[in-house]
């Protein structure tokens, strides 16, 4: 079927999404590694890292957990919080993306990246309220 | 505009094959599909069959492509070349290697073994390097353990023929309450989470004991942020309330303990020994004839309490009256002991509240046939869901080993080792420390031991000390202050190497042990007598060969280094001689096989050892005229028999490989273990599960099948004996008598049952605790060079509790000076709320020497990284007679890493730890290029 850039499906016929039970997350860091290992060799482009052996290593991830403290009652305590795409319904990184690269499928509701039509212009990674999306820029010779 | 909705390939290809093999990013030993492609790691995938992990697989096992192909690699045997520590080498070939340290060990071993100091890190092949050393004559063989958690093991196997990690685990099905006390969360990390889940979504209550808030403490129910070295006093006062309610297991402390047996009260040597019969077995006072039998009398009552009289006059009482008697005391009480642990008398009577609730409240029957020790038959057994899990955090101080004790009678009080809900033995467990061999000393001149170099003494005449009381041990292992070093002492190989205290060596072996940086005490120490020298130029350790595959901090420091493979390139046997993976509820063992091919000039480590036992003609490895029997270590893995019948690896044996555990060695075991994913398990018959000590359906079943040498059933020891003879020698009886000067040291420490004692008052000056904690992302100095490991955890802060950070004038991202009285470190802090009032943290060995690891110079792990190391001396400050003690527990020479004392000064200058005043590590000769830019996978993709 054809979409509409900038567009979201009107609807989905279902609405897929990743449950993560914050009740056992012990911030573990398994799911951050596994996933970019799967996927840095495994569909349009490498999850590239810059410096890897350098002063300043960085790299692009698909997810990363992150760690806050907590409060309640006087009772301290730590939370880890794994950000991935939770493919929103309302997804900014749609709307945003001037090329159609960002794009949300009307069969389960996954949001897509299609490296094909990426400009790498960033909004999307702008946009995003959980920080999910990551950009990797690479200089081609 | 309307655009074509892209097609999208939802089952690319990903790989050629899949080889099923066992992962070593860390000492887990979690099965792993490995998906080669090209010859190289597409994927590592957690194996969903193997026994261990079930599927799960934690970040540094998914990290492991990049281990493989990390520049850091070492390429080929590297001679020095120049200055030792300078980093300057030549490349030699494997014969001439291997020529080299066979000249250096040969005429050592003609003339005295023990000038040989083999010390090994965490490896998974101290069947195979114990067994070299025994043949090649040295008693100076230990590896890390020693450095890391012996009190542990061996508080647990003085106690209850086990304990936690390798040895047991929480009853994860049928528990209802979960205590951790200070657990580090990268060891057994898979196996913990998947069970850590379990019970939140079971609504099990976790309780976690810890100074700090992490990982576990995160998810747990409770967390108690105790104060650390505090932990044993805890737990007595728990034991102190569950005794005053009288919520204990009676009859599991008469029949499965030592409770019952009966001790002499009178002055002199036997005093506080058991009272033994004609053969030498423990005796109870029975009720039912009100007079003593032994122990095992099949139809005896014995008393737990009272005080009687032996026909010799003897006045006895049993075991228990002193149980009652030591944590009833005024010092144990809630309110005594709020001060020091951090943790109020309120929630000190809630936690033994909870524990006796669930012990007995939630108990329950399980129908299941067994047989007692007695013979009485059972129609059930009964739960005490109340199960525990404890590591390094308690472990790793001067009171750890009675701490780890403390903890076993905790489990005792309550009955609930072994116990349905309770914590389970693992396969091969339990086994009681006599079934364990006594460590063996040196024989002398081409001889080898006459057993292995380790062991567990059950008395001072089990120490290895000559007549003048003086070590016989390079790291002072079973002297009399470290009597029961189970593991032996890795972290004072080379201070006393380098001191001749107390002698000098030749040969200084190290394998897979990071001992210039993060695996010793006192780093810049270590550094420094690894190249200090004699009055005539000559190194004072004269030579000294590392084995290792990766361009660590220690490689500089070696005169030979023969360059290992990584794991996925080589053998490997995790057996049941050594650490296997057991569960409670079945025996298994592992290997690992080469799944890629080698690229370089490097050769397994088990492979050369083997090689050298050949080339040295080693008893063992060689038959009488010399002749080799192995020529490489899988060969050795499917031959080599320890005993007749029993090898390295316990399944597919007998020559048709029906037979399991026992069995003649079968030439094609390796294959049916690559075939089985690399790993073989037996079920545990149901009805042997449970009371493992006392159970003889199971002691049955293990003798039967080859698990046992014989039925051996055995007590819990609540009071032990070993301690109380060590006890007695310095109060002076027996033959063998301590030093003066360690007379009330040994006399202090080695209380029959566990009591608590505080390490040295520190000085007001340094009013903080300082500790480590593991995170699960990076194992020690494993995974410092992985890029992706590495972007989660470049470098580490100092965590500061708000309350200091008050005090000091603190923000986050400033950098103080914490000092110790030992040293100070430049660290930049973080301000935190969930810890220890009183303790700062941070995470333990990420920081790197400038230049190590091929990563560099300006690496954030040498710019911003620290290691408490730099503060704690592995000598505590002299006593007032000028003697200095090893930083270590007296009882078995654990180093006490977290009983460090600091304080804090702001510190204005440089941003940067400086790099601790290491220096700048050179490269070693014709590594490979490094990258600016990683791209794993590119060519699997499509852009």
């Amino acid at each position: 079927m054809d979409i509409d850039v900038t567009s979201l499906p009107t609807r989905t016929e279902k609405k897929l999404g990743l449950v993560i039970d914050l009740d056992v997350c012990v911030g573990c860091q398994a799911c951050v590694v596994s996933c970019k290992s799967w996927n840095t060799g495994g569909y349009g482009a490498p999850l590239a890292d810059t410096e890897p052996y350098g002063d300043t290593p960085s790299g692009a991830w698909l997810n990363r957990v992150h760690s806050y403290e907590t409060e309640n009652y006087g009772q301290t305590g730590v939370v880890h919080f794994p950000k991935s795409c939770l493919h929103c319904d309302d997804a900014p990184c749609v709307t945003v993306c001037p090329t159609g690269a960002s794009w949300k499928r009307s069969e389960d509701g996954i949001v897509l990246v299609d490296e094909n039509k990426c400009m790498g212009c960033g909004l999307c990674a702008w946009a995003c309220p959980y920080g999910a999306r990551e950009m990797f820029h690479r200089q081609v010779s | 505009m309307r655009v074509g909705s892209p097609l999208l390939d939802l089952s690319p290809y990903v790989s050629d094959e899949i080889r099923k093999t066992t992962c070593y990013m860390c000492a887990c030993r979690c099965g792993v599909d490995v998906h080669v492609r090209d010859g190289r790691v597409r994927y590592l995938q957690g194996n969903r069959d193997h026994p261990v992990n079930r599927g799960v697989l934690c970040a540094k096992g998914s990290a492991g492509m990049l281990h493989q192909e990390s520049p850091a690699r070492l390429r080929a045997p590297l001679l020095r070349s120049g200055e030792r520590g300078k980093g300057t080498f030549q490349e030699i070939s494997w014969d001439h290697a291997l020529g080299l340290a066979t000249e250096w060990l040969a005429e050592i071993r003609q003339s005295d073994p023990s000038r040989l100091g083999f010390f090994t890190g965490r490896d998974q092949s101290q069947a195979l390097t114990g067994w070299w050393a025994q043949q090649f004559g040295t008693p100076n063989h230990a590896a890390h353990g020693g450095f890391c958690s012996v009190n542990m093991a061996a508080g647990g196997i003085y106690s209850i023929g086990g304990s936690f990690w390798e040895f047991g685990q929480p009853d994860w099905d049928r528990t209802k309450l979960l205590l951790l006390f200070g657990v580090a969360e990268d060891h057994d990390s898979n196996p913990l989470k998947i069970g850590l889940a379990k019970l939140r979504r079971n609504g099990v209550r976790i309780i976690s004991v810890n100074p700090v808030c992490t990982g576990y403490s995160a998810i747990a129910d409770n967390w108690l942020g105790i104060t650390p070295g505090s932990d044993g006093l805890l737990i007595m006062a728990i034991l102190g309330e569950l005794l005053r309610s009288g919520s204990i297991d009676a009859e599991a402390l008469r029949y499965t303990t030592n409770a019952p047996w009966l001790i002499t009260l009178d002055a002199g040597a036997h005093s506080g020994l058991f009272v033994r019969d004609r053969d030498g077995t423990p005796m109870i006072w029975d009720a039912a004839t009100n007079s003593p039998q032994p122990h095992d009398h099949p139809t005896a009552r014995p008393h737990l309490s009272g005080r009687y009289q032996l026909d010799d006059g003897r006045a006895v009482t049993p075991v228990f009256t002193q149980v009652v008697h030591e944590y009833l005391q005024p010092c144990y009480r809630p309110e005594a002991v709020a001060e020091r642990t951090g943790i109020g008398p309120a929630t000190i009577r809630w936690l033994a509240a909870e524990i006796a609730g669930t012990a007995f409240g939630k108990s329950e029957d399980m129908p299941l046939r067994w047989t007692d020790w007695r013979g009485i038959q059972h129609a059930s057994v009964t739960s005490r869901p109340v199960a525990i899990h404890a590591m390094r955090g308690i472990a790793a101080h001067g009171n750890g080993f009675q701490t780890c004790r403390a903890l076993h009678v905790l489990q005792m009080l309550i009955g609930s080792v072994d116990a349905p809900g309770g914590t389970r033995y693992k396969a091969p467990y339990p086994k009681p420390v006599e079934m364990h061999p006594r460590p063996s000393g040196l024989e002398g001149p081409g001889l080898p031991l006459q057993g292995p170099p380790l062991g567990y003494p059950l008395g001072p005449e089990d120490l290895l000390v000559n007549e003048d009381g003086s070590p016989q041990r390079i790291d002072k292992a079973y002297s009399w202050e470290a009597p029961l070093a189970a593991h032996g002492l890795l972290h004072m190989a080379i201070p006393n190497a380098c001191a001749g205290d107390p002698y000098d060596i030749s040969v200084l072996m190290i394998y897979m042990a990071n001992l210039a940086w993060n695996s010793s005490m006192n780093t810049p120490g270590a550094m420094n007598a690894l190249t200090a020298r004699n009055s005539d130029g000559s190194y004072r350790i004269p030579r000294i060969i590392v084995s290792d595959a990766f361009a660590s901090e220690m490689v500089d420091y070696a005169d030979l280094v023969l360059p290992d493979t990584t794991y996925l390139e080589r053998y490997d046997c995790i057996s049941l001689l050594d650490r296997p993976i057991g569960e409670a509820d079945h025996v298994g063992d592992a290997i690992r096989h080469p799944v890629l091919q080698v690229n370089r000039d490097v050769r397994p480590f088990q492979d050369v050892l083997i090689d050298l036992g050949n080339r040295l003609e080693l008893p063992g490895f060689t038959d009488a005229d010399g002749t080799a029997k192995w020529s490489t270590y899988r060969e050795y893995m499917a031959l080599h028999e320890r005993k007749p019948g029993i090898g390295p690896l316990a399944g597919w044996r007998g020559a048709d490989g029906s037979q399991s555990l026992r069995g003649a060695a079968n030439p094609e075991q390796i294959e049916k273990y690559i075939a089985n994913g690399g790993f073989w398990t037996a079920e545990l018959p149901e009805e042997t599960r449970y009371y493992r000590n006392i159970n003889m359906t199971y002691q049955d079943w293990a003798a039967d099948c080859g698990l046992l040498d014989e039925p051996s059933p055995f007590k819990l020891q609540l009071y032990s004996e070993p301690l109380r003879k060590f006890q007695l020698a310095a109060e002076g009886f027996g033959p063998r008598q301590p030093p003066e000067d360690l007379r009330e040291r040994i006399r202090s420490s080695f209380n029959p049952l566990p009591n608590w004692y505080d390490m040295p008052a520190s000085s007001p000056e340094y009013p903080y605790h300082a500790i480590t904690q593991r995170p699960m992302a990076m194992y020690h100095s494993w995974g410092t060079h992985n890029p992706w490991l590495r972007q989660i955890h470049s470098f580490n802060r100092l965590y500061i509790p708000s309350g200091i950070c008050d005090r000091e004038q603190l923000e986050d991202d400033d950098w103080i000076w914490l000092e110790s009285d030992f040293g100070r470190i430049r660290t930049q802090i973080k301000r935190m709320h969930a810890v220890n009032s009183s303790t700062v943290w941070t995470w333990n060995a990420i920081a790197r020497r400038s230049g190590s690891w091929r990563l560099a110079p300006g690496a954030s792990e040498s710019r911003r990284g620290f290691l408490l190391n730099h503060l704690i001396s592995e000598l505590l400050p002299k006593r007032s007679d000028a003697q200095q003690m090893m930083n270590s527990d007296p009882v078995t020479g654990q180093a006490a890493w977290y009983d460090l004392r600091v304080q804090i000064r702001k510190a204005p200058g440089p941003k940067s730890t400086g790099q601790q005043n290491a220096g700048t590590q050179t490269g070693l000769p014709d590594m490979e290029p490094v990258a600016s830019q990683l791209r794993y996978g590119s060519e699997w993709t499509s852009t």
